[in-house]
């Protein structure tokens, strides 16, 4: 056997490296948590994306900066954790207000005690005054357009906020909640960050930031002087994990306790198998619409998209997505939002009828579409889509491409269908507003989502903003979305909700049916046994 | 030497310029930009339009350009658009775990592949040979994301002796190496592939030279015969291919950094093309030609030293 030495070359190397494995051990390489001390308790968090956007809290919208911020930041006033109910909005920073007859004039006072993270003391007036106008400037916040009915923002005295209003809002309240530009940030901060509010990240929540790698993780450590208690948790580590097979198998080995699932009823089934795994699935559900873009040919023709609305076969989506994490849904209001309404035109499934349609709007051959899609979300049902509008007539030819170039084709009418999901501040102004006012339609300066250049409910959706009476105005947002639906601005198809894997060791303390970040909320209370 | 090495490093110069230029102006082509990642899908067009302002993106492509320039003449790679971070400290963060995770994946490849390819060749047409051959294709083949699931699945899972997340911040050693050897396997096995068959190949084309048949007749043993004349020839140009490869595991790093949860240029390249950090892509293209130059260098070096007939003036 004249060649052995070249095998024990590679046997020997092959044997080095396993004893190496073997001699490193998985337990020294857990996660950055391992490296505190064992009797700590810290919980492990896997989101999806490569990495934060901000953490300033008034510069972005994406899922995986708002569940951060939710346990970084605080505002005047929050949904109670685990809910997202209007109704029920509860006094944080302010401990109580008051607003006049006319609803003009809110007044807030705050509770005296709250300090921000780290040495930047107790929140006054000033960082509340400061933190409104922030978030109202296009300048320094993404969410300039909620505010813009706002005239004036007053410190009265240090623990007095006095806002008044141009015109009535349908939850003024909603605006200073505990949730994107109703976030408060410390003015001091602000001004020594330079413009660079990522780097600070002073909030007023229940976790504070210790250490921030980009691309890799954000490091939380409990608020020891939180108001309302030191948290149960000391340490939360963010991790950004990519790669959805990833997330599932670092929580197998045991390496998260807290991660981003997928909307996906196979995956749902295949995950409930773990042991130590509760899925949680929760609001605020995301209406998934396909918006029909009324200016250009050929959805101008509103038997062509009648032709589109009776090709659609929602309990097929339901049945494809999974029953457990998406609900039907025949308006274009997410469910559950105040003043939704289902007691719109229902569009019946029938494929004959659609072609009909397309015949009489001078198509007899049917048409053929072609649509840009994102591809980071609807990949999958896009298929189903395409069979069924096929069976009516309608060829679409999909143009899958990357989700950032997706949404600036998107803004700019590249694409006649946009099959797009979304969730709002749970009361219909907002929703309705974006997605349906003329005045949010691309091309305008005031764009946002308006993708199918929808200008039927403008009215009703503008009366409803500034309406005293509570019956009057729940009417005009049941008449708008009746108006949207008949006019087929957009055929709605169904709500996705939230979907995450939690260990069952982790404890909320609190339920948890809904939650404003998408994320869920890890408070005071929340512990890790 | 030193004025080889300085030579080369200048004609690196216009080449990395040239690549960062295009960058720079692809990057700005493609639809979609940071200020739209930052703000997410709900912004408005009024506040999109303000934060391209605060970047500097409202500017004329030209005299962005020119600003990019004077900040590369100050040797400054600028600050990346979405953490506002220094990209050369963002770059120098996380290149030592590239480099540690590339250089695993050659050694891996060398360590192991050499051997297989010398084995296979000396077996032509045998057992040991029809598995290397068939080995090395399934190595080759098999795409880095796939055989890295694979990998967890069996190492981290079902036999635990590694982490799924293969991030090596938890300062220990053990805890470093521990978290590199999944992703460098997976990342190496294509290069080991390649070399097994390079030195297969190689070999054989040696083997049957005159100056082989000579040292046999002249009674070395076989073992002198194999290590000392046919490798020492026939395993040149895997110096070569090594430093060609160096670029190609860099770029490859990518999928493997993912998969494996791991710091890395290639997730850092990813972020910023998903986010459209300009800044950053053009800093990152850069350092990348930097590296390859770099390493192209060092390989004609390395090869002047093996091989006497190559003299490096």
């Amino acid at each position: 056997m004249k060649i052995a030495p070249t095998w024990r070359a590679g046997l020997l190397a092959a044997a080095a490296i396993v004893a190496l494995a073997a001699h490193a051990g998985p337990s020294d390489a857990q996660t950055a948590g391992a490296q505190t001390a064992p009797a700590q308790s810290v919980v492990r968090v896997g989101i999806h994306g490569a990495d934060i956007g901000s953490l300033d809290p008034h510069m972005s919208a994406q899922t995986i900066d708002n569940v951060i911020h939710a346990w970084i930041y605080g505002g005047l006033v929050r949904f109670p954790a685990g809910t997202i109910d209007p109704s029920r909005i509860e006094p944080d920073i302010a401990e109580s207000w008051t607003k006049s007859p006319d609803g003009l004039v809110w007044t807030f006072t705050l509770r005296p005690g709250v300090k921000f993270h780290g040495a930047y003391g107790e929140v006054t007036a000033d960082d509340v005054v400061y933190s409104l106008k922030r978030a109202g400037n296009p300048k320094t916040s993404a969410f300039s357009s909620d505010f813009k009915s706002f005239d004036k923002v007053e410190a009265v005295d240090p623990r007095t906020v006095r806002i008044t209003l141009k015109t009535p809002v349908p939850s003024l309240l909603g605006l200073v909640t505990a949730q994107r530009g109703g976030y408060v940030i410390s003015r001091k901060a602000d001004e020594e960050a330079g413009g660079q509010y990522t780097s600070k990240a002073i909030g007023t929540g229940p976790f504070q930031l210790e250490e921030y790698r980009s691309k890799q993780f954000v490091a939380l450590v409990a608020n020891p002087t939180y108001f309302r208690g030191r948290p149960k948790i000391d340490r939360v580590v963010y991790r950004f994990i990519p790669a959805n097979e990833s997330r599932d198998l670092a929580f197998r080995s045991g390496e998260l306790d807290l991660f981003y699932g997928r909307k996906d009823q196979r995956w749902v089934d295949r995950m409930k198998q773990t042991p130590g795994l509760a899925i949680e699935v929760f609001g605020p559900g995301e209406l998934r619409l396909i918006n029909l873009n009324t200016s250009m040919k050929p959805f101008d023709d509103i038997r062509v998209r009648q032709a589109v609305a009776h090709a659609i076969n929602r309990q097929d989506f339901v049945k494809f997505v999974g029953a457990d994490v998406v609900s039907p849904n025949p308006s274009v209001v997410p469910l559950g939002y105040l003043g939704y309404t289902d007691q719109v035109p229902r569009f019946e499934y029938d494929p004959e009828k659609s072609k009909h349609l397309l015949k009489e709007a001078g198509y007899p051959n049917g048409i053929t579409i072609k649509v840009l899609g994102s591809n980071r979300s609807f990949v999958e049902p896009y298929q189903l889509l395409q069979a069924q509008l096929a069976k009516a007539g309608i060829t679409m030819e999909l143009q899958l491409v990357e989700h950032t170039a997706w949404h600036a084709q998107i803004r700019q009418n590249l694409s006649a269908m946009v099959v797009y999901t979304a969730a709002r501040f749970p009361v219909a102004d907002i929703f309705l507003t974006q997605f349906f006012h003329s005045a949010s339609a691309p091309g305008k300066p005031t764009a946002v989502t308006n993708f199918s250049h929808c200008a039927v409910a403008d009215q009703e959706i503008d009366a409803a903003r500034v309406e005293q009476d509570p019956k009057r105005q729940l009417e005009l947002w049941h008449a708008a979305q009746k108006k949207i639906v008949e006019n087929v601005c957009a055929v709605p198809l169904f709500d996705e909700d939230q979907v995450w894997g939690r260990s069952t060791k982790l404890d909320f303390g609190h339920k948890l049916e809904a939650s404003i970040s998408f994320g869920p909320m890890l408070t005071e209370q929340s512990t890790l046994k | 030497m030193l004025r080889f090495v300085a030579k080369r490093m200048m004609l690196a110069v216009p080449t990395m310029l040239l690549s960062a230029s295009v960058v720079f102006f692809l990057a700005r082509i493609l639809p979609g930009d940071p200020a739209l990642s930052i703000l997410g899908d709900s912004a408005s067009e009024e506040a999109i339009a303000a934060m391209r302002t605060r970047l500097g993106l409202d500017q004329p492509m030209l005299v962005q350009y020119l600003g990019f320039l004077g900040d590369l003449l100050r040797l400054d790679l600028g600050n990346s658009m979405i953490s506002g971070h220094a990209v050369t400290a963002e770059v120098l963060g996380v290149l030592p775990y590239t480099i540690e995770l590339t250089v695993f994946a050659i050694a891996f490849g060398v360590v192991l592949g050499v051997p297989i390819g010398i084995a296979a060749s000396l077996a032509r047409n045998r057992l040991p040979d029809y598995l290397s051959r068939f080995g090395s294709l399934i190595g080759l083949s098999c795409p880095p994301f796939f055989l890295g699931i694979c990998l967890l699945l069996v190492f981290a899972i079902w036999v635990p002796l590694f982490p799924v997340i293969s991030a090596p911040d938890t300062g220990t050693l053990g805890g470093r190496i521990a978290a590199l050897i999944l992703p460098g396997v997976t990342l190496g096995i294509i290069f080991l592939a390649f070399v097994a068959r390079s030195s297969r190949a190689a070999m054989l084309e040696v083997l049957p030279e005159q100056y082989i048949r000579t040292a046999r007749m002249k009674g070395l043993s076989e073992r002198a015969v194999v290590f000392g004349h046919a490798c020492r020839n026939a395993l040149l140009p895997i110096v070569t291919v090594t430093g060609l490869y160096f670029g190609i595991l860099m770029g490859n790093a990518v999928v493997t950094e993912i998969v494996f949860t791991r710091p890395g240029l290639g997730k850092l390249i990813i972020g910023a093309l998903n986010s459209r950090d300009y800044v950053m892509l053009q800093g990152l293209t850069i350092v990348y030609c930097f590296i390859v130059v770099l390493v192209n260098l060092v390989t004609d070096i390395v090869y002047g030293l093996v091989d006497p007939r190559v003299k490096v003036r």
